[in-house]
């Protein structure tokens, strides 16, 4: 074969390894043989233009006159001519490696952008919050942002667990619900509201109220447990079952303008019990209906919880466990208390008196309080709105208290058939007010707090003491219906 | 390497995400025999999967080192990002497409993270660069 001459124009980098020559002369028969000759005048370029096996290195892109050999009929067996240009062109190339983002979809990638930049999250912390498995217990005011947020931010799996249905009184504060949603099951509304929030992340229904029946055979499904209910008895059946599954609980409360939130890790530290050995008397902590509470407030706590969880998921920072986040919505104050384990707490202490689920309707006397509504022998009477209705149309004349307070009549009131004001927490200095003799019919709003203090007025000398059962809202429902509900 | 060029490169990593970034690292060796990088000059990444590669092809090669040149510089080497958190250290595709010579900046996720390398003669690996 005959052999030309031609020149070979060398990139810059591949230069200090051709002695510093920006063309190297040599001469060949075709494109290849002129790279060969080149490695062989210069060894220390060979392994950077071929590969092991022989094969031109990918970045390498020789042109011959202009003409990049690659696209040449004969590519590099192309012959030389006399006086030939060879130029050696890199590319510049590179990747990452592709297994790193496994398991998390391309729209996924974007979505959680400004997550997987925080170093404290990253890849990895983003996978961990797609592997996770929160329950969230109560669909409502503390659920509402809790659920969407951790849905918001990647969180793989929620169990949302609620039996009720939507209400109009529900949407001052429960977000997760519109107008539209009113009657139907808060559940399926929820997660279909979630889905919208980001499809990727599963929603596990159960459409039931938890009880000490289901409640380890539901939470023992989930990583970590968000308890939005609100309620004595779910808060000692959640904090029981967490301790026993060996599971984070994460607390949160509202009442009025405070709220509360702590993180309860039986395994580490302090539990519910250990804070609250035992629920109060009931009656005497009114629920969020009977007290009314500010609509953002639980906005604020219910995202404490969230952010709760997703600092226990990704284990970064420092959690509310062992301390009790107090805050004043009103005066705008946070308070801190700190939170001891206590030995001899009975569920998670160091000799244990609960090792299973117990009645917590009884444990918190709720069950007492209906024994005493059907067995009324020995105690105060139940009324129902309608009889009372018959009876003041009758021309009996009892008398009628609101122990209600005073924003809650201006909802509504039996003030036009006669009802005296006195409310809750003022009825024990007034008890001299009230005529032993005469009947007394006690009213609130649902029949509960009316039903304590009855039971307290029986007990303090007062025999003819009644219950408007049901309250001012079965009134509206069975009497008045020109009365608001609330 | 100055403060800007950490700062362009960081911005270029960000504003591309979930992309791959690239461009070119222009320079001057400097008295005591190293390198002092001046500035960035971005290129188009020409990659068919821009999220887990980066290519710049001979064309976008030589006009980086035109556009070098022109500052009466040249190219010295060339970065890019890893946007998955990959890290900023070299991946084996990057080791398989690497020159000699060359300084290779890589920038972590959205460019927390700025390391740079220089491949070794021997193509064993890279050899980290003190800033």
């Amino acid at each position: 074969m005959s052999t030309t001459a031609a020149t070979i124009h060398l990139p810059t980098p591949l230069r200090p390894l051709a002695d510093g020559a920006t063309e190297v002369c040599v001469s060949a028969g075709t494109v290849k043989d002129a790279l060969d000759a080149l490695a062989r005048a210069h060894p220390r370029l060979r392994r950077h233009l071929f590969t092991d096996d022989g094969a031109l290195r990918g970045y390498v892109n020789v042109f011959l006159n202009e003409d990049e050999v690659r696209t040449l009929p004969r590519q590099d067996a192309t012959l030389l001519g006399e006086g030939d240009t060879i130029m050696i062109i890199p590319s510049i190339a590179g990747g990452s490696p592709p297994a790193l983002h496994e398991g998390l979809e391309r729209d996924e990638i974007t979505r959680y952008a400004r997550h997987i930049t925080l170093p404290e999250v990253g890849w990895e912390g983003q996978k961990r919050l797609k592997a996770a498995r929160v329950a969230v217990i109560g669909a409502g005011g503390l659920g509402s942002p809790a659920a969407l947020y951790l849905a918001a931010a990647g969180v793989g799996t929620l169990g949302l667990i609620d039996d009720d249905v939507v209400d109009l009184t529900n949407l001052q504060r429960q977000i997760l619900y519109g107008t539209d949603d009113l009657g139907a099951p808060k559940v399926a509304r929820a997660a279909r509201r979630l889905h919208e929030t980001n499809p990727h992340v599963h929603i596990e229904r159960h459409p039931a109220r938890l009880t000490s029946a289901n409640a380890l055979g539901i939470l023992e499904n989930y990583d970590v447990i968000l308890d939005g209910t609100d309620n004595f008895p779910t808060r000692y059946l959640a904090n029981d079952a967490a301790v026993l599954l060996k599971k984070p609980y994460v607390y949160g409360s509202i009442y009025r303008f405070e709220g509360q939130a702590s993180v309860f890790d039986g395994r580490t530290g302090p539990c519910y019990r250990c804070l609250f050995r035992e629920p109060p008397p009931p009656g005497l902590v009114p629920n969020c209906a009977e007290g009314g509470v500010l609509g953002v407030l639980p906005g604020i706590i219910g995202s404490v919880q969230a952010l709760e969880v997703i600092k226990l998921i990704l284990g970064i920072g420092e959690t509310l466990a062992g301390r009790l986040a107090l805050f004043d919505a009103l005066r705008f104050r946070w308070r801190e208390l700190k939170l001891q384990r206590n030995p001899e707490c009975p569920v998670c202490g160091d000799q244990p008196t609960i090792t299973e689920l117990i009645d917590y309707d009884l444990f918190c006397g709720l069950k007492e309080e209906e024994m005493a509504e059907t067995t009324e022998p020995n105690g105060h009477r139940e009324l129902a709105p309608r009889e009372l209705k018959a009876r003041l149309d009758a021309g009996e004349r009892p008398t009628l208290i609101d122990v209600r307070e005073a924003h809650e009549l201006d909802i509504s009131s039996l003030e036009a058939v006669g009802a005296r004001h006195i409310p809750m927490g003022d009825l024990q200095g007034r008890l001299g007010e009230l005529d032993q003799e005469e009947e007394l019919v006690l009213i609130c709003r649902t029949g509960s707090r009316s039903g304590a203090l009855a039971r307290y007025l029986h007990a303090s000398g007062f025999p003819r003491v009644a219950n408007l059962t049901g309250g001012i809202n079965e009134w509206s429902r069975t009497v008045d219906p020109s009365l608001p509900t609330y | 390497m100055a403060p800007a060029v950490r700062a362009a490169i960081r911005a270029a990593a960000a504003a591309a995400w979930p992309a791959e970034c690239c461009g070119a690292l222009v320079g001057v060796a400097d008295n005591a025999g190293g390198t002092k990088v001046a500035c960035a000059l971005p290129a188009s990444n020409e990659a068919e999967d821009t999220l887990h590669a980066f290519r710049m092809g001979p064309e976008a090669v030589r006009e980086l080192e035109a556009a070098a040149a022109e500052q009466g510089a040249e190219v010295v080497g060339y970065y890019h990002s890893h946007p998955e958190g990959a890290g900023a250290a070299p991946s084996a595709t990057d080791l398989e497409w690497a020159l000699p010579g060359l300084i290779y900046v890589i920038a972590g996720a959205e460019g927390h993270e700025l390391r740079a390398w220089r491949l070794r003669e021997d193509r064993s690996g890279f050899d980290e660069l003190t800033p």
